[in-house]
């Protein structure tokens, strides 16, 4: 049982066989891998009345999740993993987090954006979600 | 015994003209509704802005239109090329979200958006 919305979302992102480390809020400093996924949670939170099979008391959380890789080697050839993010959208699609503090009916991806970084050669994903839970 | 029945005559012009009248009045209540909305997210994206000269704070705008879909509202911010790196975040700073959240807040009590 994960202790947060985050911890739940990186188990199942961890065992999504997808390969790198996933971390919540920020990576290490120090011996930070090349490729890794950062989760944000509780961005906002608000109620969803009862509609379809939705009871009171289910909550939306709006979280984000990073996916961070670089952008070129030093030959200056593209080494960015396309499939990572659409691989890393699909995985949390539908997804139930079974491992969740509270119950979830479903996670949406709401938004997948690609932010370039030329300065620090960074490909940086956001992708926003959209948690469908039960209150804590 | 004969089962009760009913009849209702509707005369099809007066229908057809009432429910034109009807649906230009919805059209102008959700035009105006859209608008206001996206003022508000407008609005309260400025204020959930970080703040050290104003300017992403004050670059917050909403601009309605109207598509094959019926009125809507553009909200967006000019003038801040770093909103992005704000909202999202980047490998230096973590994200500082804004207009999500501002967008999330407006279906709290506006039923239409839930």
């Amino acid at each position: 049982m994960s202790a947060t919305t985050a911890g739940a979302l990186k188990a199942l992102l961890e065992g999504a066989g997808l390969g790198v480390p996933v971390y919540r809020d920020t990576a290490p400093t120090s011996d930070a891998p090349a490729r890794f996924i950062t989760i944000a949670e509780g961005i906002s939170e608000v109620p969803v009345g009862p509609q379809y099979d939705e009871a009171d008391g289910v909550v939306r959380e709006l979280a984000q999740v990073d996916v961070w890789q670089p952008w070129r080697d030093t030959a200056g050839h593209v080494i960015e993993d396309y499939l990572l993010p659409r691989e890393v959208a699909s995985t949390l699609r539908g997804a139930q987090l079974p491992t969740a503090p509270t119950r979830v009916h479903g996670v949406n991806v709401t938004s997948v954006v690609r932010l370039l970084e030329r300065d620090t050669n960074t490909v940086h994903h956001a992708i926003s979600v959209h948690i469908f839970r039960e209150q804590a | 015994m004969p089962s009760p029945s009913r009849s209702l005559q509707v005369e099809d012009a007066a229908f057809r003209a009432g429910l034109s009248a009807q649906l230009r009045r919805l059209d102008v209540a959700s035009a105006l509704f859209v608008e206001g909305a996206g003022k508000a997210v407008a609005r309260d994206a400025a204020k959930r802005s970080p703040r050290r000269t104003g300017r992403l704070a004050r670059s917050w705008s909403s601009e309605t239109g109207r598509d094959a879909r019926g009125p809507y509202a553009d909200i967006g911010s000019e003038g801040a090329f770093y909103v992005n790196l704000v909202e999202f975040g980047s490998s230096q700073a973590g994200a500082r979200p804004m207009l999500r959240p501002a967008l999330e807040a407006l279906t709290i009590n506006v039923a239409p958006f839930r």
